[in-house]
């Protein structure tokens, strides 16, 4: 997961996995008949479903994706906060490859809370694994990352800090809100940009900048608002999702 | 009817026709259909009536619209006509408004300067040129001279001959007099340049000699306000296309100099076929390219559904070196106009929003903006998917900062922009507020530019800038230039379709 490092500070902190969010377990992956995906001479025989949850004491992230890539994401920033949902199609680019990485043997973890992974084969018990930031192996967390890229994890984690970011410029938090715009900004990097996208937020951003350094906060949270929202709609029109909510 | 002359001896200025030089004697052919007025003058009431008021009631005069723009050529020496065949009526119009105005002829002789000066100056404000009135010499009446005797020897004619007027000899005078006007007009504009050359410290445009502050090269200042209020003239958009690519020889043209006007008009016209035939040739041979009207306008329309004048063409593949790129480049009518949209649409509900489209050329050389679109605050994404028959020859977009923004216009190019525009090999155009860009890539450009690190450059050279003082369009306009230097594209800024290379 592309989380970056001054989000991680703060936001991977413990984990509790928590048991209403399986009912994406119990969801049934559809049937793709005779699609099957074959890599370095191991198939991946069935049908399956993912269920990945992330959880810690400012944010929960629950995703269950099956492997048709309809995707279902959870993100809530803190125990009182709203709840921001969305599913849709999963992103292709990513689908080949995470398939490919639960074609091989699943590595083991050392046991934790902070992540949850469950991965259910059709016809075979599940297979389950949990861990923390701290012991999180290369491959789990490359695994992990994979299936957050896939499943939209950091736009709908961005749409989280955006609305909320919103709802501090509408309190006049501005100070507030600028630290919301900020956080999903880092959230979603470039994970954004295409090569044909005429991007101009990085202009935008150096106004937004001038204004914080200026101490006109209300000014800089609007433009910074503005930047994020630009961002959000350019990965929406580049994966072709809807809105989250 | 096929091409054909009157009877009769051939006058050296009345019927002359173009000669090209070479072993063989080439005569123009005249151009296939009805002969008279031109087709288009012909349907237009306003032409007719004039003639019809100069005397020829009803007679159709023959070629006016021929021999006036051949009687252009011989008063200015230059191949200005063309531009202004579409005009040519309504110069007509005009002309024959001034001379039902003024004083007789035989009053001018003793009339102040001031007033013959005044009917020239009426002319200029009917035509939006009134900012040349202090350039325009009055050519010493000439102009009402012509009109005036016109109309006394057609008035003379009638009388003589008892029938409707003489409509050779009328049409005769009123080519001769929008020749006159023609010329008293480049010349004010030659006196224009010239004069601004002495003050182009003030220009407080965006051309190269204004950030200089200093007259160019060439000894005059900023010559792109110029181009600007010419295209908003009456003479329209294929005038001040003209100009701009031409301006220079204009300046060489010992006919459009300021000074007392020595004669090449009318009595310099009846001079010598090898006088004629340099007029012909050497003015018309241009440093920049020429602007060429696409050959087959009609029909062409912008999703707004306007119809594309005869206008200017636009670069369609890229220079070899950025000084090998147009120095001006003027925006064909509906693709500004399109532009002037896109910007007006780019604050829906008080909030920016992005506008874009790509700029297409047809098989027969017309240009357009299709696949118009939004896109957000500050991302568009252009959508190449064009007919068959278009070709994409650039894309173009927005620069919009709402209020809650700054405000902010005249924000220029995106290290993003600049990055695909060298990739895609195309030219990026962009509107914000009543400022225009264009960059593009010449063959000197790298083709496979870091998008992600130009842009990042980019974006912390504006931020430098802004840290140093400078106001972020300001900054970006500088960025950009440098920029365009670094990877050698040439880079282009103007307003109201007209732009002029900024960047070498």
């Amino acid at each position: 997961m592309s989380f970056s490092v001054s989000v991680v500070k703060w936001r991977f902190v413990a984990l509790v996995y928590c048991a209403p969010f399986c009912v994406f377990a119990d969801q049934a992956a559809p049937d793709i008949g005779a699609a099957r995906a074959t890599n370095r001479g191991v198939t991946v025989e069935a049908e399956f479903t993912v269920e990945l949850n992330e959880s810690r004491t400012a944010n929960e992230i629950r995703v269950s994706v099956s492997e048709t890539g309809v995707a279902t994401v959870a993100v809530q920033l803190a125990p009182d906060a709203k709840r921001v949902t969305w599913s849709g199609p999963s992103a292709t680019d990513q689908r080949e490859k995470v398939r490919k990485e639960l074609g091989k043997d699943l590595p083991s973890a050392v046991g934790g809370k902070e992540f949850h992974i469950k991965i259910t084969f059709v016809g075979r018990p599940p297979i389950v694994r949990a861990w923390n930031s701290d012991g999180e192996y290369e491959p789990l967390r490359e695994l992990r990352r994979d299936i957050e890229l896939w499943t939209h994890v950091p736009y709908v984690v961005t749409q989280a800090f955006f609305q909320r970011g919103q709802a501090d410029e509408s309190a006049g938090s501005y100070i507030a809100a600028t630290r919301s715009y900020r956080a999903g900004l880092a959230e979603m990097g470039e994970l954004y940009s295409d090569a044909n996208l005429l991007d101009d937020t990085g202009t935008k951003l150096v106004l937004a900048e001038s204004n914080e350094s200026k101490n006109n906060q209300e000014a800089a949270a609007a433009v910074y608002g503005r930047v994020l929202e630009s961002r959000l709609r350019a990965y929406e029109r580049k994966y072709r999702l809807k809105l989250a909510k | 009817m096929a091409g054909s002359r009157r009877p009769g001896p051939q006058d050296a200025w009345i019927d002359s026709v173009d000669i090209e030089d070479g072993t063989l004697c080439r005569a123009a052919s005249p151009r296939p259909g009805p002969i008279g007025i031109t087709t288009e003058s012909a349907r237009d009431p306003s032409t007719l009536a004039s003639v019809e008021r100069f005397g020829s009631a009803g007679k159709h005069p023959a070629g006016l619209v021929h021999l006036s723009l051949a009687a252009i050529r011989r008063e200015t020496g230059c191949g200005v006509g063309e531009s202004l065949r579409d005009q040519i009526p309504h110069l007509v119009q005009i002309l024959d408004d001034l001379r039902t105005t003024s004083v007789p002829l035989s009053a001018l002789a003793g009339s102040p300067p001031g007033r013959r000066m005044g009917g020239l100056r009426d002319v200029l404000v009917a035509l939006d040129l009134n900012f040349l009135s202090e350039s325009v010499n009055p050519g010493s009446g000439e102009l009402l001279s012509a009109l005036t005797m016109g109309g006394s020897r057609t008035a003379a004619t009638r009388r003589n001959s008892g029938i409707d007027g003489d409509s050779d000899t009328i049409t005769d005078q009123l080519s001769r007099s929008v020749a006159i006007l023609t010329r008293l007009i480049v010349q004010g504009i030659v006196d224009y340049l010239l004069k601004d050359g002495s003050t182009a410290g003030a220009s407080p445009s965006m051309g190269s000699s204004a950030a200089t502050g200093r007259p160019n090269a060439d000894g005059v200042g900023d010559v792109m306000p110029l181009f600007v209020q010419l295209r908003s003239s009456k003479l329209g958009e294929a005038f001040a296309t003209w100009i701009a690519n031409n301006w220079k020889d204009l300046l060489k043209n010992p006919r459009l100099r300021a000074g007392p006007y020595s004669g090449g008009g009318a009595s310099s016209t009846r001079g010598s076929v090898e006088s004629q035939r340099k007029a012909l040739v050497s003015p018309t041979q241009s440093s920049t390219p020429a602007y060429k009207p696409p050959s087959a306008p009609t029909g062409n329309t912008t999703p707004a559904g306007s119809t594309t004048p005869p206008s200017s063409s636009l670069p369609n593949s890229t220079a070899k070196t950025c000084s090998d790129a147009p120095k001006t480049i003027t925006l064909p009518k509906n693709v500004n106009d399109t532009l002037a949209k896109l910007w007006k649409n780019s604050f829906p509900d008080g909030k920016s929003q992005e506008q874009g489209g790509t700029i297409v050329q047809d098989k027969n050389g017309a240009v357009s903006v299709v696949n118009t679109g939004s896109g957000d605050s500050g991302t568009f994404s252009p959508n190449r998917n064009v007919g068959s028959d278009q070709t994409v020859i650039g894309i173009c977009h927005t620069h919009p900062y709402d209020k809650s923004e700054g405000g902010y216009t005249g924000v220029s190019f995106s290290g993003a922009d600049i990055a695909i525009a060298a990739n895609q090999r195309e030219p990026d155009y962009v509107q914000s507020g009543d400022k225009q860009f264009m960059i593009m890539p010449t063959d000197e450009t790298p083709n496979k530019l870091d998008y992600s690190k130009l842009n990042q450059e980019q974006n912390n050279r504006i931020g430098e800038l802004v840290k140093g003082g400078k106001s972020l369009d300001e900054a970006s306009r500088i960025a950009a230039n440098e920029t365009a230097k670094k990877y050698k594209m040439a880079y282009y800024e103007g307003s109201n379709g007209v732009l002029q290379r900024v960047s070498c």
